[in-house]
């Protein structure tokens, strides 16, 4: 098994390539060319969530061609981390099976799942959305601890520490690192779930240093924790992102390797973005000794990733990875449609049935693009989680046809989008409950999708 | 070959992503005595425009774009020689410097929109990633660009926007340029808060928008 040490010499000893080589020359003419030696061709538009089993089989053989073809690119010394096919199959048949989150009585594994698997999704709730203050993310998280489906969660990025901007590379960073971990785990504890698992490291952080701020048991993160390492689009890991992963393994945190294909980018469309998602999942115990992985495929020019050929393009390459290799991974959409409206409902819908469908697990979508300050609440991430329970074990065909109802109200609207209410302005924050306007819009949400034929309780 | 296939030909061998046949082209054309700009505006950028359309519409992708700007900045390297000799002065749209803010490493956003400038007729500069403001500001002094163009992909570095813009204030250069700024997690909100001059959603709504404060600074006397 290459150790992550062999991964650091090797970007200091592979072939030397310029970055616009290494996109041009190597990363696209190697990914044609294993989609084209595996015949690979986008299913029929009606298939948005397919059902064909061969083309996934085909997929996952592709993403190792390309795999191998290409290797991983180091921005800092120009040069590929490059791997052969039996390191990358070895790595294949040991990543870990399934991945111990959280503590106490919310300790449990994430585990694989296969397409039309009747075992339960994963449910992974919050997002590294931005929030105002200091009191919308102490709230919005124990809402989020509340929701008896969740598993893990992840903690809002902080914009402000004491009226101060949080600035990359600046010590407000790292004291805003330190506060959110702290303000998340008490509105964890408020809410009864000391234990359960923060498993974004650390969308208020985004820095090495950050990363060895909150890795302190006492007030940062644990190693029962998840520590996202997110890589730079695409295939490349520069020494950021490897002096991140070296405090992780150090500290014996679980590594959750986060990226996705930019779909419309260098991997092009349905069936490349879809090689490329199959291609990151299984490279991340490869490259950095991932135990578990984070999938999050964005549009080029949309910043959404819930229309049609996404859907389509994530659902190829989960079910690719889903029939091959039992590795947990968990997937992480993007509507456009902000908070309490029924767009948002639609599309969060959608991408989880499809997920659900295909062998994913499950993060509760992000309403406006995850970009929108405070544009979030509980709401939206309980009904994406029941969704998720009640699509276990369906059928993926039957998964199309309500993917494709939903896409049919929705899909004229992805461009010009409703944005939506801020937490604080669909919630009411002492109680922590939805304004009844907001219930509603969830309630005949639910009501519509089991008219749609979803098993809803 | 008469000037009408020359033309249409330089807007297929954009359009098929065949630098060589748009190289072998321009040659024939400037043999021919085309003007220079003709074979620019006339063949060169109507492949342009449709490989824009059809970027737009998702029925290409970044790398057939990429190829398409590459036949038509090769086919400029031979073109720019000729319009100097000629005399003919094709004006440059204008001048950009464009970067990721301090702290951020991401790039493909910012790439792309630097490929179009180009493509658009704008001299580009640009000054990579994680580039501390100082830099934004000493660059755009240096080439007196119009445009200086700012990209952040995380929360935590969309500060460094505003921080940029600080820095032009304080050598009093403010008003001198046009500062847009655009990323992932950029939106036209925040771009009024820390008093951007303008956002592009998309790299060629920021080309359009370049292209658009550059007609207007032209207009004002201030390019």
């Amino acid at each position: 098994m290459v150790s992550f040490l062999e991964i650091c010499r090797r970007a200091t000893t592979g072939p030397i390539v310029a970055p616009d080589d290494f996109d041009m020359q190597r990363f696209v003419p190697s990914l044609q060319k294993a989609i084209k030696r595996h015949g690979l061709g986008a299913p029929p538009k009606d298939a948005v969530v397919p059902w064909d089993d061969d083309l996934a089989d085909r997929i996952f053989l592709a993403a190792k061609d390309f795999l191998v073809d290409t290797g991983c690119y180091c921005p800092d010394t120009n040069r590929v981390i490059t791997f052969t096919r039996e390191e990358l199959d070895e790595a294949i048949h040991l990543a870990p099976r399934q991945c111990p989150l959280g503590e106490g009585k919310e300790a449990r594994f994430m585990r694989p799942r296969r397409p039309e698997d009747p075992q339960l999704p994963w449910c992974h709730v919050g997002g590294g959305i931005p929030v105002s203050s200091d009191e919308i993310a102490s709230a919005v998280v124990e809402g989020y601890a509340r929701i008896p489906h969740a598993d893990s969660m992840s903690i809002p990025a902080l914009t402000r520490i004491r009226g101060m901007p949080v600035q990359a590379g600046a010590p407000t960073e790292i004291f805003a690192a330190i506060q959110s971990v702290r303000l998340g785990r008490e509105s964890m504890r408020r809410a009864g779930r000391p234990g359960l698992p923060i498993i974004n490291l650390l969308s208020t952080s985004a820095s090495p240093m950050g990363v060895l701020a909150v890795t302190n048991a006492e007030y940062g993160l644990r190693p029962s924790d998840g520590w996202l390492i997110v890589s730079l689009s695409e295939m490349k890991l520069d020494y950021n992102v490897m002096n991140k992963t070296a405090a992780v393994l150090s500290y014996g945190g679980n590594v959750g390797f986060a990226a996705g294909a930019i779909y419309g980018g260098f991997a092009g469309g349905v069936i490349g973005s879809a090689v490329l998602n199959a291609a990151y999942i299984m490279a991340g115990p490869l490259l950095v000794g991932a135990t578990y992985h984070l999938l999050y495929s964005l549009h080029i020019q949309q910043s959404n990733s819930t229309s049609r050929e996404m859907l389509t393009s994530v659902a190829l390459g989960c079910q690719a990875v889903s029939r091959n290799m039992p590795f947990p991974y968990f997937d992480l959409g993007y509507a456009a449609a902000g908070t309490a409206t029924p767009q948002l409902y639609d599309e969060t819908a959608a991408r989880i049935i499809t997920d659900v469908a295909s062998g994913a697990n499950i993060e509760t979508v992000h309403p406006a693009k995850g970009v929108l300050v405070d544009n979030y609440s509980p709401m939206e991430m309980r009904f994406a989680c029941e969704v998720a329970h009640a699509a276990a074990g369906m059928k993926r065909q039957d998964a199309n046809e309500i993917v494709k109802a939903l896409l049919a109200r929705y899909e004229p609207h992805l461009s010009d989008p409703p944005q939506g209410s801020r937490f604080q302005d669909c919630y009411n924050l002492d109680t922590l409950e939805p304004t009844p306007q907001h219930y509603e819009v969830y309630a005949r949400a639910k009501e519509d999708l089991r008219r749609l034929g979803l098993p809803l309780r | 070959m008469d000037e009408t296939a020359i033309l249409e030909g330089l807007k297929q061998a954009v359009l098929d992503y065949d630098a060589e046949a748009g190289a072998r082209l321009v040659r024939e054309g400037l043999e021919a005595g085309i003007s220079p700009l003709r074979l620019i505006d006339d063949g060169l950028s109507r492949g342009i425009a449709i490989i824009g359309e059809k970027f737009q519409a998702m029925e290409i992708f970044l790398p057939e774009l990429m190829m398409a700007a590459k036949v038509f900045l090769e086919a400029m390297k031979l073109l720019e020689p000729a319009i100097l000799a000629m005399g003919e002065g094709r004006q440059k749209r204008g001048v950009a410097v464009i970067g990721t803010v301090k702290g951020d490493v991401h790039s493909i956003g910012k790439d792309l929109f630097g490929t179009l400038l180009k493509v658009a007729g704008f001299e580009v500069h640009n000054l990579g990633v994680n580039v501390h403001p100082g830099k934004f500001v000493e660059k755009a002094e240096e080439t007196g660009a119009q445009i200086v163009g700012l990209s952040a992909l995380m929360t935590t570095t969309m500060p460094s926007m505003r921080e940029v813009i600080e820095f032009f204030e304080a050598r009093g250069i403010r008003e001198q340029h046009t500062i847009m700024v655009g990323g992932g997690p950029v939106t036209e909100g925040f771009a009024r808060k820390i008093q951007a001059d303008g956002y592009g959603q998309t790299a060629q709504d920021g080309v359009n928008l370049a292209i658009q404060f550059v007609e207007q600074m032209r207009a004002a006397g201030r390019a």
